[in-house]
């Protein structure tokens, strides 16, 4: 069922029709869809959406998830794209390729003609930039329910409106369950690791340009203290430029590298005589993200594969988990898509990160 | 008019001539360079800091760990370089500009050169991210920016002050919405924060190749502007007096501009644009020497030098995180700028 109306690139009347018939079937119901967002927003939809339009970043991988499919995105702001094309869901979604992604520009501000084109009946955008963003769409009578940037709660607020919204709870609530169950078991073993035993983890959000660091507040700042690792940045707040004499101070023991600038690999930083004294670099503890449906800086439906690939990378003594293992059971169960020895490589960047200490477990 | 401002310019000498700024500023500009090797995030004792510089030149016994010497040699040497050439150059080419135009607002913004240059590193930037063809681009988009200035203000056959003060204002205009476009255009994950941060203005990835990279222009441009300085003294007293003295005001005036030119392409290229130096700083230099650009050049040089050497420690030692530079000048450049005129009433300038 799904291949078929994955194969249909320009339904016809009759092809609509049925696709149209069959959702209806398999959504069991065709009543209307209220949605609640965590703004307080109310959305009310005569049925589940059919055309969706994505304007956050994580969200089009998420929604493409959520669904099983990637017939009902039908468009995208163009950072979302590219990480489909970087990472593996251009493997898992093969139409989403064809999937536009000019419907917003700059600061994530609609472009609402171009919006309109795609006759979208739900657009989801976020909640906390400011009515401007919001405002154009509403005016023209197209749905729109917010989501806020944040945490994991978030992501699963996300998951959870997404799938209500699709007619797809069960399949929302499978992907929190196991989020919940895997931030539950981690605690459990990172708690009682004692502080001293934490190592000090500096998340780079640029390096090639200006060295910007996660402080609190931040998804990375969460994800660090779930694995099992201390933040030195976390008395800055939000992302913030520093200088090198600053992470000298620091000395980080581990130094993760950010998804978003693609030429940056750990090389950049074990060739740089300024860092030479670094913890991090005479231990050969610098690490590239990995990038999965997602890049897995960013909070995501994958956040629970990323916190127990750092989880190995902060104690290896600690962790010696089958996270290979773990990532296929993963993506079998939140994409139906058994992935290759090849495509695990690439995703956790085994020839980028394979130079640094610890990352032979990760291989094959 | 004029010759009001040939009897502040003789007065401002008289004066100049009583009161040398030759030791005091340099001593200045020494100690304050001192002062700032031995500040940072990174704390290291005074001694080792001298200790590491006196060690390049002869043999010590080393008493300070690896790490500090390269803190002291590859982070804070460069950037405190860095910080002098692009003061002094962007004082000395404020200088210079207020001196061609006789207009005490005017600063190497005001030719379209800032512009022109922003927008040659934002294009680099965009299509092929290496920091040489980054320079590169930054300078010959500014050059073109000061062609294209100078194409406009001849249109009419011959070129006015006005006319070259209008067309630097659309050019600069104009560069200002290309860079706009491309900041527009850019990918907002990957280009586009290169791209704000490069345009922000930051001494925070100096080093050594950037700092021969903004020397040289900077030394030119400044030979340049220095070996015309008489010709700026003339050009000072307006169009028509400077021809009746009988010097090329046009040639004159180009070369100033080129090298002008040549100074702020180069800083924008390696720091960004960085506002109200050449701005502020020739005022003051103004107040301690007059109107004579023989010792109004270099001084403003130096206080320029001085000015951002400790702005910038500011800017990387103050909190934990890099304060932006051109914030920093801003906030600092538009009181001070009040103050001395409101004090000065415009000390060395006539009245127009």
């Amino acid at each position: 069922m799904f291949r078929f109306m994955l194969s249909m690139s320009r339904p016809g009347y009759l092809k609509c029709f049925l696709a149209m018939a069959s959702w209806a079937a398999l959504a069991a119901s065709a009543q209307p869809v209220t949605l609640v967002d965590e703004n307080q927003r109310v959305t009310v939809l005569t049925r589940p959406a059919e055309r969706v339009v994505t304007i956050p970043l994580p969200v089009a991988a998420m929604l493409m998830t959520v669904d099983g499919s990637s017939r009902r995105l039908v468009g995208m702001n163009s950072v979302s794209k590219s990480a489909i094309k970087e990472g593996i869901l251009k493997k898992i979604f093969p139409a989403s390729l064809e999937i536009r992604s000019d419907v917003a520009g700059d600061g994530f501000m609609p472009n609402v003609e171009t919006l309109l084109e795609a006759r979208p009946d739900l657009v989801l955008q976020w909640g906390d930039r400011g009515q401007d963003v919001i405002e154009p769409m509403t005016r023209l009578g197209i749905p729109v329910a917010t989501l806020k940037y944040g945490s994991i709660e978030g992501v699963h607020a996300w998951l959870r409106l997404m799938g209500k919204a699709l007619g797809r709870d069960g399949n929302a609530d499978r992907i929190i369950r196991w989020s919940n169950a895997v931030l539950a078991d981690m605690r459990r073993r990172t708690n009682p690791i004692p502080e001293t035993e934490k190592p000090r983890v500096v998340y780079f959000l640029r390096f090639l340009s200006g060295m910007q660091v996660a402080g609190r507040s931040t998804n990375q700042d969460f994800d660090i203290h779930v694995a099992g690792g201390k933040n030195p940045a976390e008395g800055l707040s939000d992302f913030k430029l520093v200088n090198m004499e600053q992470i000298l101070s620091w000395d980080p023991e581990v130094i993760l590298l950010n998804n978003f600038e693609a030429g940056l690999t750990p090389r950049d930083i074990y060739s740089n005589p300024l860092f030479s004294s670094v913890s991090a670099v005479k231990h050969r503890r610098v690490y590239k993200m990995p990038l999965g449906g997602y890049r897995w800086d960013a909070p995501s439906h994958e956040s629970p594969l990323n916190w127990e690939w750092l989880a190995m990378i902060l104690h290896p003594q600690r962790f010696d988990l089958p996270l290979r293992d773990r990532i296929t059971e993963a993506y079998s169960m939140i994409y139906n898509y058994t992935p290759s020895a090849d495509d695990l490589d690439r995703v956790l960047r085994i020839d980028i990160n394979e130079q640094s200490a610890h990352y032979e477990r990760l291989k094959q | 008019m004029s010759t009001g401002i040939k009897g502040v310019l003789s007065n401002r000498l008289s004066i100049a001539s009583g009161w040398s700024p030759w030791l005091f500023l340099p001593m200045l500009l020494l100690l304050s360079a001192l002062a700032a090797l031995g500040t940072g995030r990174f704390a290291i004792s005074p001694d080792k800091v001298f200790g590491i510089l006196a060690s390049q030149v002869v043999p010590l016994d080393v008493f300070w760990t690896e790490t500090e010497a390269r803190v002291v040699m590859l982070a804070r040497l460069p950037r405190i370089l860095m910080a002098i050439i692009v003061g002094g150059g962007l004082a000395m080419a404020g200088a210079a500009l207020q001196g061609i135009f006789r207009n005490p607002l005017a600063d190497p913004q005001i030719v379209g050169v800032s512009a022109g240059a922003a927008f040659g590193g934002v294009l680099a930037l965009l299509l092929f991210p290496s920091s040489v063809l980054v320079m590169l681009s930054a300078f010959l988009f500014g050059m073109i920016a000061l062609g294209v200035v100078y194409w406009f203000s001849h249109a009419g056959g011959r070129s006015l002050v006005l006319m070259l003060v209008l067309a630097g204002v659309v050019v600069g205009a104009l560069f200002g919405a290309l860079v706009s476009l491309i900041t527009y255009l850019a990918d907002p994950q990957d280009e586009l924060p290169a791209i704000v941060f490069w345009l922000m203005g930051s001494f925070a990835t100096a080093s050594y190749e950037k700092v021969a990279t903004v020397a040289i222009p900077v030394l030119a441009g400044g030979m340049l502007m220095y070996l015309m300085r008489f010709r700026i003294n003339v050009m000072s007293l307006g169009d028509e007096d400077a021809g009746t003295l009988g010097i090329s005001v046009q040639r004159s005036r180009w070369m100033v501009l080129a090298g002008v030119t040549a100074i702020t392409a180069a800083t924008v290229a390696v720091a960004g644009v960085i506002g109200w130096v050449g701005l502020v700083i020739p005022h003051a230099a103004r107040m301690m020497t007059g109107a004579d650009h023989r010792t109004l050049l270099p001084v403003s040089a130096l206080l320029g030098a001085i000015y951002m050497l400790i702005i910038d420690s500011i800017a990387r030692s103050a909190t934990a995180m890099e304060i932006p530079i051109g914030i920093l000048t801003a906030i600092i450049g538009a009181p001070v700028f009040i103050v001395l005129l409101k004090r000065n009433k415009l000390g060395g300038w006539h009245g127009d």
